[in-house]
């Protein structure tokens, strides 16, 4: 398969903070990347060294198999990006915004007429295609931000937090024109720091914290490095210190967390978790609102790797 | 591509309304102060009288007395040939010339020292006069001159006089001679701001004196300035000097703003294929369209709405405008191309130059300009507000000729200048990106 | 004190700006310096740079031009024309005459030719050059025509009409303290500007963060933080005080300091500085500037006061009309106030100029408000 990208030994410095620290990976023709962390951990940097926005003072980075240089307009061409804030032109409207964007890249006046109009279906805004963007709700203008990203037809699109302070509806909606778009034959660089989209559509993930890499797999794969297998989780009001040292005695748990009146109890392996919990519980007459049982997720990955939560 | 930029960036700019607004307020709010601030100067200092203290001593009347056997008792100080002449001094409009004050030496002294009379008059006898004056200037320049004309018209025929006398033709005690001192009514025509002095027939005895005491203009006079004379002029070519410069702002605007590290719309623009040189130079375009646009508004609306007189040919008023605003866009580019500047700096940079280079060219002191050109004339030939305020004086000043080419040329190798090293300085995109970590 | 210190933080972002405005005033200041101590040295009344180009060779045109050198300050350079409309346009020389050939010939059987004289509209004083070429060539005549040789014609010009023996320029022997006036006089602009250009940017930064709903000061109540705003305007205010008296005041030397007519020029700045403060006040409740909206409003208001309010003209210049509109202006109050205490009339005279001054910020003050009230309402 063929290589989109790929970063060797990346390393970027802000005088003091390393944000890239000998970051390295690859990406292959028809992937839905995830690049997970935490704030900070250095993804938006790896995404703008990518794009030559940033230089950086040691490795390389090469797209479509050719080295990446700010110079090197024929590679940008084949790129398409998709910031966490809006960047279009508020005085223009609508179309005239595709239309500009998508000029930089497409010279040829009835083609670009035909992807204006493909970008404006895509995006389901051809009722609003004179509007000003200012009179745009929050969901639809950032339905405009990926068309202006997306209408010269990119073979790999970056999507740099896309759904940073979008209401859930529109984060869906976001999400399944990735999966289009991917579909259609684009390889996807997806960062953000929410696990379940990552989860969702990513086909490979690659987990990094403090410029490094975590790890890297698709979800299963990542899952099934840990030794979590389950997570029993019980909202309680209130809980004694003994019956926590009670809870951690069961077979397979190698940990009890109480925070926030949430009890969380992870497992290792074994069956009818929830009802061991379940039994202990009604045997101390704990009172409790709700238990339920979840499978581990990227966070728990996060966790047990770093010890720190990703959320955060 | 270009065209297409173009169109895109000149509509953003017109479709901005707080940049339009005050872009156009600025020159008109201005325009408008400076017509009503000094609209009304030059007519209003025209026929003014001159307030003059005359302090006259005993000893002069006394004199007077003496001399001349018809004065009564009664002669005053207004009585005097030297009064009777400055009383009947006139302006074309027939207003009198002077305002006088009949007082006593310190009260005159003390008049002068508030400026509340331009000069004091002490006559000490018929042909002793004094004048004294608190600072050089036009009004005192005046009154020197009435001073010396009535000095040279007495001498004159007190000259005579003594001649005749000698030659046996004249009586000492005639009577009518010592009257004839009397310079008669002075006229002081004010037409094209010359104000010449012209001495009438003296009220003498006729048969002796009329003929040779006439005043006759010598010198022709050349005006330097061309159609407008009206010095504050310099004010307004100095604020059509500062609305080209302004274009500066909106072009540094937004160029920078097509720079990655200054919006997402830069980083957007910085991660496709395009030329930056060609992107720069058509957003460049589009703002001196936009600019030009403003400046051609505000020198219609101050040459037709307020009617003011830049004098010589509008063709090259409008021309030169125009060059102005290429030149201050320039500048802008230029700004907006230096590397590795923050827009506040680069903002700040601008309007020290608009302000400060407006300061140096007597925006706020109008003789700022020639002080520099006496001290520092390369900061004449580079300052951009200096360069553009020269332009249009030369053109009221010499009209279409080899001075205004040279103001012209200044003109556009600074701009060439400029130009020409933003384009170099636009070959590298500006690096960066927009609220990084 | 957290929003205190947002407040300056602020003005700390437009201090390249403001500090523009400080040496515009301390160039001002210098120049002014420079320019007194300049005609300090040309004590001689009436006497200006001319040029003059004799072509003729006659008695009567030298005599002329000794003449002339005798009363003012003659340079014979040979120069292009060219070059001399440049002198001439920069003030360099006042005037420039040529006498043509032949002028004696012509004199002497009163001909046609005469001497041309160049000079600059702009400064009229050209003019009385001519004048006195043509009272001394009228006189000479008039001698002649007594029977006196030119010779002696000349010298009784001479003793005559030497504006030197009858002008007495009155040498002000305090120029430090005319130094001080006008200094001064040229304070508002720097003060206003300043003024304006620090506390607008303020209001605009604030009512932007209301517009994020992420209010400074979110937790506190309205009149609290209203007190906060005027505190650190008043310290904003006195500190550009300060500085701006500061260089009027070591302008006029030391011995113009703690005299009374220092106190009284101290108490005007604090006058326009608390109109200005005032006005500032207005015109952010009035209108919600944007950066650019800043730097326009800080040049119109600050350039229009002062051209209109005698900063940068003197009063006495001004139309009638300018002078009503100018009377609207704190600045016309304030140049008043700055005239009458160095010419050193009377107290009430003074004070009522103060006051004025105080009654116009109060005013516009108050139309601020209202407008901002009204536009609340609706």
């Amino acid at each position: 398969m063929e290589e989109i990208v790929r970063v060797n030994n990346l390393v970027k410095r802000y005088k003091d903070l390393i944000a890239l620290d000998n970051f390295s990976f690859s990406i292959k023709k028809g992937e839905i990347f995830g690049l997970l962390g935490p704030n900070g951990s250095g993804k938006s940097t790896t995404i703008n060294c990518i794009l030559s926005l940033l230089t950086y003072d040691k490795g390389e980075v090469y797209l479509f198999g050719e080295k990446m240089n700010v110079n090197r307009n024929d590679i940008k061409k084949r790129i398409g990006l998709i910031g966490q804030n809006v960047a279009v032109f508020n005085e223009l409207s609508v179309y005239e915004n595709i239309d500009f964007f998508c000029g930089l890249y497409i010279n040829d006046k009835a083609t670009r007429r035909k992807y204006v109009e493909d970008a404006l279906e895509f995006t389901g805004l051809n009722d609003y295609r004179k509007k000003s963007p200012k009179k745009l709700s929050g969901g639809l203008i950032r339905r405009l931000n990926i068309a202006c990203g997306i209408a010269h037809k990119p073979e790999l699109i970056i999507f740099d937090e896309p759904t940073v302070a979008v209401d859930p509806q529109s984060r869906n909606n976001i999400l399944e024109g990735i999966k289009d778009l991917n579909k259609n034959g684009a390889t996807v660089i997806y960062t953000s720091h929410y696990m379940e989209e990552v989860e969702e559509i990513c086909s490979r993930i690659l987990i990094m914290d403090k410029g490094h890499e975590i790890c890297q797999g698709t979800a299963d794969e990542l899952k099934g490095q840990i030794k979590n297998t389950e997570n029993v989780i019980l909202n309680v009001k209130y809980i004694d210190e003994s019956d926590l040292e009670g809870l951690k005695k069961i077979h397979h748990v190698y940990s009890v967390k109480y925070a926030d009146k949430v009890l969380t109890i992870r497992f290792s392996g074994g069956k009818h978790n929830i009802s061991h919990v379940l039994d202990y519980i009604s045997e101390h007459s704990i009172n409790y609102e709700r238990i339920y049982s979840e499978l581990p997720t990227l966070n728990d990955v996060f966790l047990e790797i770093t010890g720190k939560e990703l959320r955060d | 591509m270009f065209i297409r930029t173009y169109i895109a960036y000149l509509k953003k700019l017109i479709r901005t309304k707080s940049v339009v607004f005050w872009v156009i307020v600025f020159p008109f709010a201005l325009g408008t102060l400076f017509y009503l601030a000094f609209g009304s100067i030059y007519s209003s200092s025209r026929s003014n009288p001159i307030e003059v203290s005359v302090v006259v001593s005993d000893d002069a009347i006394k004199e007077y007395k003496d001399i001349n056997p018809a004065a009564t008792d009664k002669v005053t100080a207004k009585d005097l040939p030297i009064s009777l002449m400055l009383k009947e001094l006139k302006y074309e409009d027939d207003s009198p010339m002077l305002k006088l004050f009949y007082e006593d030496k310190d009260k005159a002294k003390k008049n002068l020292k508030s400026k509340k009379v331009k000069g004091i008059i002490t006559v000490n006898g018929i042909n002793d006069i004094i004048l004294d004056i608190s600072e050089n200037g036009l009004t005192q320049d005046i009154l020197a001159n009435i001073i010396s004309i009535y000095k040279s018209n007495t001498s004159i025929i007190e000259e005579k006089i003594t001649s005749m006398i000698e030659s046996g033709n004249l009586k000492v005690s005639d009577e009518k001679n010592t009257s004839m001192i009397e310079t008669g009514n002075l006229k002081v025509s004010d037409e094209k701001n010359t104000s010449m002095i012209e001495s009438g027939n003296s009220e003498v005895s006729e048969e002796i004196f009329t003929p040779d005491t006439e005043y006759t203009e010598y010198v022709t006079n050349k005006a330097l300035m061309g159609d407008n004379n009206d010095p504050y002029l310099i004010y307004f070519y100095n604020l059509i000097a500062m609305v080209c410069i302004m274009g500066s702002l909106s072009v540094l605007d937004c160029v920078c703003s097509a720079h990655s590290s200054e919006s997402y719309e830069g980083m957007r623009i910085c991660v496709s294929p395009v030329n930056n040189i060609i992107m720069n130079l058509s957003i460049f375009a589009a703002c001196l369209t936009f600019q030009i646009a403003v400046t051609l508004i505000t020198l219609i609306y101050l040459i037709f709405g307020l009617g003011i007189n830049f004098g010589g040919n509008l063709g090259y008023i409008f021309l030169t405008a125009v060059l102005g605003t290429l030149l201050g866009c320039s500048l802008g580019f230029f700004i907006a191309g230096i590397h590795g500047l923050k827009l506040k700096t680069r903002n700040s940079i601008l309007m020290w130059i608009m302000l400060g280079g407006g300061f140096l060219s007597g925006l706020m002191f109008a003789n700022m300009k020639s002080i520099i050109e006496e001290k520092m004339p390369l900061i004449n030939r580079i300052n951009p507000s200096a360069v553009l305020t020269d332009a249009f004086y030369s053109i009221n000043l010499y009209g279409i000729g080899d001075r205004f080419m040279r103001a012209i040329y200044y003109l556009v190798i600074l701009t060439v200048l400029l130009l020409s090293a933003s384009i170099i300085l636009s070959r590298k995109k500006e690096g960066g990106v927009y609220a990084s970590v | 004190m957290l929003l205190y210190k947002a407040f300056f933080k602020i003005v700390k972002k437009n201090l390249p700006m403001i500090l523009m405005y400080v040496s515009i005033i301390l160039m001002i200041t210098l120049i002014s310096k420079v320019s007194l101590e300049k005609s300090a040295e040309e004590r001689r009344a009436l006497k200006y740079d001319i040029i003059v180009e004799n072509k003729d060779d006659s008695e009567i045109s030298k005599e002329l031009c000794t003449y002339l050198s005798k009363i003012h300050n003659v340079t014979d350079k040979k120069l292009t024309r060219d070059q001399i409309k440049e002198k001439i346009f920069y003030e360099e020389i006042l005037s420039y005459i040529v006498i043509p050939k032949g002028f004696g010939d012509s004199f002497e059987t009163d001909g046609d030719l005469k001497p041309e004289s160049l000079y600059d509209e702009n400064m009229p004083v050209g003019m009385s050059v001519n004048m006195q070429i043509n009272t001394w060539l009228n006189s000479v005549k008039n001698y002649q025509k007594l029977g006196l040789s030119l010779k002696e014609s000349v010298e009784k010009c001479d003793e005559t009409l030497n504006p030197d023996s009858y002008v007495h320029l009155e040498t002000s022997k305090k120029n430090e303290k005319s130094l001080t006036e006008s200094v001064f006089n040229y304070l508002p602009y720097g003060i206003l500007s300043a003024i304006l250009l620090s506390i607008l940017p303020v209001f605009s930064s604030f009512n932007e963060e209301k517009k994020n709903q992420r209010i400074l000061a979110a937790g506190l109540p309205a009149t609290k933080r209203n007190l906060y705003f005027a505190l650190a305007s008043i310290s904003l205010a006195m500190i550009l005080l300060i500085v701006f008296d500061a260089i009027g005041s070591i302008a006029g030397g030391p011995e113009i300091m703690f005299t009374k007519t220092w106190w009284f020029v101290i108490l005007n700045t604090l006058c326009y500085v608390i109109c200005a403060s005032l006005l500032a006040l207005m015109i952010s409740n009035i209108f919600n500037l944007n950066n650019t909206g800043v730097s326009i409003v800080t040049n119109i208001v600050g350039l229009g006061f002062s051209f209109l309010g005698g900063t940068f003209v003197p009063l006495e210049y001004l139309g009638d009309e300018a002078k009503i509109i100018g009377k609207f202006t704190p600045n016309y109050w304030y140049s008043t106030a700055n005239d009458y205490i160095f010419q050193g009339k009377n107290m009430s005279n003074i004070l009522l100029c103060f006051g004025l001054q105080l009654i116009i910020g109060v005013a516009l003050f108050c139309v601020g408000l209202t407008v901002a009230k009204v536009r609340k309402k609706a």
